[in-house]
């Protein structure tokens, strides 16, 4: 959906115990996937109220308060865990490691839609009574801060494209103080052109671009000063660039309803998957100067096996840098 | 072929003496029964047709259920990634045809699985056995019938076992497809590739390479390579005392995965606190966020780092970059204060100047009109953005550390620092 | 209906979602101020550890038992504290109730989620949830989930706000005290409040919507006294660590998991037939504190048994394991059939 007709902005939502194990490869916030999960939920708990349904959704996140503990003495850390009810003879079972964390997201969702008046209000006090019965990332949806800042709300969107910046340039700075999710599949990609060039790599993949931006590379280096000693320097991006799951590609064929046992239906057919990372980008909102800079959308490719969310923060900045204005 | 007939069958044979050898070292004096089965149960035929035999209580795999959940069956697969994934995005595709295999099942039958990981010219005996190599077949039996089921059985080691099946305690996702149409969408652990991240971090923190380079770092020496640190990581426990009942290669992890973080910088957020007591908040106060410090001393190493009298355009846009950065922090900053409800400019016990009062006290003006008048009316919009130009002035020119720049470089820092100060202009003055 | 079988998938969604609760100080006489109270933060103290462990044969060696205790092993624990000038420490979280109960998040068997539907159904138009609410509120009124902060405390108040669009729409307010933990029994005094508030959980269950409960405890311990927030469950503690890591939300404040707020509101399980009083509804009737679990599958008044016969073989469970069968799937979980 390229045109939004509305926005409907879900502000300042507080999650407690999301899962904070976002894939096989890293911990800390959810995958994008979670949210464009939670508005499709949210999007069928209204059914009717909606002819055309939502777009995609940004997210930004104001708090986040992972269950992680530094064990004394060590550069790693370990979740905190939660104790689990014993087995039958009440012995204590198998402790299968969950990771947690608290959060406060503001979410804002686009709308084909065009409402009336009335059925804005009408849409907006549904809206708090579903959201708080659905689960985000795995966690509950806690009604904890009260009044007008916290409420959902709704915003009717212009047409033309230079209202529409001016609508998305007021609505933005509801988001503050946060930090947009994007994506970086464009830096995650220029790294990984660069280290090929670089002598001396051998065979480099997109794993050893991702890996590259979640390390301190730290470099020896000559010093001017004297040259019996050597000056190391620390590379690192300023940037807060992290890797991010973006979905799953398919590992089987596609198996038919009903053909693989276990499902969770037997309507619906099946297929094995892994998941897909990328490059994200905690961005600070006012950098972002039009909407489709901040909205996720999932993408499916049912042929080639990819289920995934697009983000297209890139395609919009003015030159190579973040500055946008 | 006859040579690589005697090639396969002398590796076969050094397998299967060196296991013998060391389970006979472990008899006890006397124990001439036992010596006489060990003996037999090891000659190739017999031992490889009860290997055969033994082969399906295991399966080769690159994706596990169990991770998900120690309690979890199911099919575990096999598999290269999708292809499709592309070059950019990182799956198993993008280490496929050189990652680590892992194996499931039975723990008692895992040697079956070493013998077949063993090389003859390049080639795994389960690569020959999945080829249908005639080889393999003349290696391990004469008679041919045999031979053939043998072959058969071992090349299934890669296949799952049984009918597709999930678990009630595996994760399985609703993938919307088209309208109220879904795919159920059933992720499996990607075992392989997580070694391949595993075994990369822990080269970093633990090898011998390293460990020289982080001691010659200390002693401020020179070395051919550098090192690299991945902070905070966290380790995930799979299987807890017994790593072994989820994979072999979780066993060889220890139990352990990295986890690379992917947090929002708010995870480590300095507290909203009114800035009390100082007559501006860059005195010091704005300094003092971790991030800014962080931010300030980054971009001063990197101006220090450029040749005073050129620049080119990507050292100008990363120049720009990390002024920006500085930027956003001023402006969250200001907008965790920005929101707190109470008038707390007005404590006595806050010095603060008016400007910044109004920029970060709007809500005084609710309350108080004399405050209300300046803020409506005053001009603390362009102060402020000046204070902040002044700030960042001083904290990049210190007298005793200038920047290497030349005059004409010095002239384009401050058009490329205009050009960043703008846009702090404009998003102050759209305060409302 | 013979051959119909348990699903292989079946889960349910949590039904009573609890927040974490946050722990405040500040006087009793002052409990309408409250949220103006300061946190309690926690806070790191050393202990001299003595040396206690048995010592291995080889250093009964009396010099190196001197050096031992010369040594003492220096421990960091977590603590949380009253202030020298507040007597009261005021827990406080929310409750959201949540309708559907009985609705599986996840079945793979549409027979199986007929019959299920139909047998909640039956369930709910013969007993409703009042049962399950009246205990619920039970443990709400009498401050079970105070756990250990309140063993010592002199005076306990519960105020219980009823939240609607943001607003307050009703308030009660009881006298932990004067309600048991044995038993269910309501005082007199309190009774109008008590069946206002079991009222409002009633139509949360049962409701399309949800309904969402603030309270409020205060506690009167005592000047200065210590008080429990929950503790963290912390694998590997590292070689310097601190033996007891309490649970702080945000900045350094000490609370209450979530989950240990539900566990004390859903115990409530009196249908077991062990006298040891009511329990947390878990499958096996486990309580992890005593390593021991009630509710045994030889004698088949687990869960599992006790579901399967009631649906599949349609024989319902005395009223009681009804009650029980119910609460269990509001607690939630995934239960589908073994393998």
């Amino acid at each position: 959906m390229n045109n939004p007709k509305a926005l409907i902005l879900l502000p300042r939502l507080q999650v407690q115990n999301a899962n904070a194990i976002s894939g096989p490869l890293t911990w800390g916030f959810p995958s994008p996937t979670a949210f464009s999960g939670f508005v499709h939920a949210l999007e069928r708990r209204l059914g009717d109220e909606l002819e055309e349904g939502f777009g995609g959704v940004g997210i930004v996140c104001h708090q986040f308060d992972p269950q992680v503990t530094q064990p004394g003495g060590k550069y790693t850390r370990v979740f905190n865990l939660t104790r689990n009810p014993t087995g039958k003879k009440g012995e204590t079972l198998a402790i299968v490691e969950e990771g947690r964390a608290h959060m406060e997201v503001s979410l804002l969702i686009s709308l084909a839609d065009h409402l009336d008046e009335e059925d804005q209000e009408e849409l907006v006090s549904r809206l708090i009574e579903v959201i708080y019965t659905l689960r985000l990332a795995g966690g509950s949806i806690m009604p904890k801060r009260i009044g007008e800042r916290y409420a959902p709300q709704y915003f009717s969107f212009p047409r033309d494209k230079e209202s529409q910046d001016q609508v998305f340039r007021k609505l933005r700075r509801r988001l503050l103080p946060g930090f947009a999710l994007v994506l970086r599949e464009d830096r995650l990609e220029a790294r990984l052109n660069e280290m090929k060039l670089d002598e001396g790599h051998g065979e480099v993949n997109a794993l050893d671009a991702l890996l590259d931006f979640s390390r301190l590379n730290i470099e020896p280096g000559e010093n001017p000063d004297n040259p019996e000693t050597a000056q190391w320097k620390v590379r690192s991006d300023p940037g807060w660039l992290v890797p991010i799951p973006v979905g799953y590609a398919a590992i089987s064929p596609l198996y038919e309803a009903g053909e693989v046992q276990n499902a969770r239906d037997e309507e619906t057919p099946f297929r094995f998957v892994e998941n897909l990372y990328s490059l994200g980008e905690w961005v600070s909102p006012h950098r972002l100067a039009t909407l489709q800079q901040l909205l996720w959308h999932s993408e499916t490719d049912v042929e080639r096996g990819i289920y995934r969310c697009v983000n297209h923060y890139p395609q919009y900045l003015t030159n190579s840098t973040q500055a946008t204005t | 072929m006859n040579e690589s007939v005697t090639q396969i069958k002398s590796v076969i044979e050094e397998f299967l003496d060196k296991r013998l050898q060391s389970k006979l070292d472990k008899l006890k004096e006397g124990e001439d029964e036992k010596r006489q089965k060990l003996l037999e149960s090891h000659q190739p035929g017999v031992w490889i047709a009860d290997a055969a035999h033994r082969v399906g209580q295991i399966q080769q795999i690159t994706h596990a259920l169990k991770y998900i959940h120690p309690d979890a069956k199911g099919t575990n697969l096999n598999s290269p990634g999708n292809s499709e994934s592309g070059d950019v995005l990182v799956g198993t595709h993008t280490i496929a045809g050189r990652c680590f295999t892992d194996v499931v099942g039975n723990a008692a039958a895992l040697d079956v699985y070493k013998f077949l990981r063993l090389e003859v010219g390049g080639k795994t005996l389960l690569s020959r056995a999945v080829e249908n190599d005639p080889a393999l077949r003349l290696a391990f039996s004469s008679d041919e019938a045999k031979a053939t089921l043998w072959m058969a059985a071992f090349s299934k080691l890669t296949q799952s076992k049984g009918v597709p099946a999930s678990h009630k305690m595996a994760k399985q996702i609703y993938w919307p497809i088209e309208y109220k149409r879904y795919h159920l969408l059933g992720p499996l652990f990607p075992t392989s590739l997580v070694h391949q991240v595993w075994s990369t971090i822990r080269e970093a923190r633990f090898s011998e390479e390293a460990k020289l380079a982080r001691e010659a770092r200390k002693q401020k020496k020179g070395h051919p390579r550098g090192y690299s640190e991945y902070p905070n990581l966290v380790i995930q426990q799979f299987g807890g005392t017994k790593p072994q009942n989820i994979s072999q290669l979780n066993s060889e992890r220890y139990g352990e995965n990295y986890l690379l973080p992917s947090c929002p910088p708010s995870w480590r957020s300095d507290p909203v606190k009114p800035p009390l007591r100082v007559e501006s908040v860059f005195d010091g106060w704005f300094s003092r966020r971790s991030r800014v410090k962080h931010l300030v001393a980054t971009l001063r190493g990197y101006l220090h780092s450029l040749p005073a009298d050129r620049t080119n355009i990507a050292m100008r846009s990363k120049r720009a970059e990390l002024v920006g950065y500085i930027i956003d922090e001023l402006l969250l900053f200001a907008a965790e204060l920005r929101e707190l409800d109470q008038a707390w400019s007005r404590d006595e016990a806050c010095k603060l100047n008016e400007d910044e009062s109004c920029w970060l006290n709007p809500a005084r003006a609710e309350i108080d009109p004399e405050f209300s008048k300046v803020y409506t009316w005053g001009d603390w919009k362009e102060s402020v953005c000046k204070r902040f130009a002044n700030w960042l002035n001083a904290q990049l020119t210190r007298k005793r550390d200038p920047l290497p720049l030349d005059d004409a470089s010095a002239k384009q820092f401050k058009v490329d620092l205009e050009k960043e100060l703008r846009f702090l202009r404009q998003e102050v003055n759209s305060y409302e | 209906m013979s051959d119909l079988k348990t699903a292989s998938v079946l889960a349910f969604e949590r039904k009573l979602d609890p927040s974490d609760a946050v722990f405040s100080a500040g006087c009793w006489d002052d409990k309408e101020n409250s949220r103006q109270w300061p946190d309690i933060k926690v806070v790191e103290k050393s202990v001299r550890g003595t040396i206690s462990n048995r010592l291995k044969t080889k250093d009964q060696d009396p010099t190196k038992l001197d050096a031992a205790i010369e040594n003492p092993n220096l421990q960091t624990v977590d603590v949380a504290m009253l202030p020298n000038d507040a007597d009261t420490l005021c827990v406080r979280f929310t409750l959201k109730i949540l309708g559907g109960a009985g609705t599986p998040s996840a079945c793979n068997n549409v027979e199986y989620q007929k019959k299920l539907q139909q047998t909640v159904q039956q369930y709910v138009e013969q007993s409703g949830f009042s049962e399950l609410a009246h205990r619920y509120a039970h443990n709400i009124a009498n401050g079970r989930f105070l756990w250990r902060n309140r063993l010592g405390a002199e005076q306990i108040i519960v105020q219980v706000n009823h939240l609607k669009n943001g607003a307050t729409a009703q308030s009660w307010s009881f006298d932990a005290l004067d309600f048991s933990i044995r038993s269910f029994d309501v005082p007199r005094s309190a009774e109008s409040d008590f069946m206002a508030m079991a009222s409002v959980i009633e139509a949360g269950l049962s409701g399309e919507c949800f309904a969402l409960l603030e309270v409020l405890a205060y506690a009167r311990v005592g000047d200065g006294q210590e008080v429990y927030p929950s503790q963290e469950l912390i694998l590997d503690r590292g070689t310097t660590g601190k033996s007891k890591t309490l649970y702080v939300v945000g900045d350094g404040v000490a609370g209450m998991h979530s989950q240990k707020i539900g566990n004390a509101l859903r115990t409530i399980d009196t249908w077991h037939g062990d006298s040891v009083g009511p329990i947390a509804v878990e499958p096996y009737g486990s309580v992890t504190s005593l390593g021991k679990a009630y509710r045994q599958p030889k004698q088949k008044i687990d869960f599992y048994n006790l579901l399967d016969s009631w649906i599949i073989k349609d024989k319902a469970p005395d009223e009681g394991n009804q009650h029980y069968v119910m609460a269990t799937l509001v607690r939630g979980g995934v239960f589908g059939e073994k393998g």
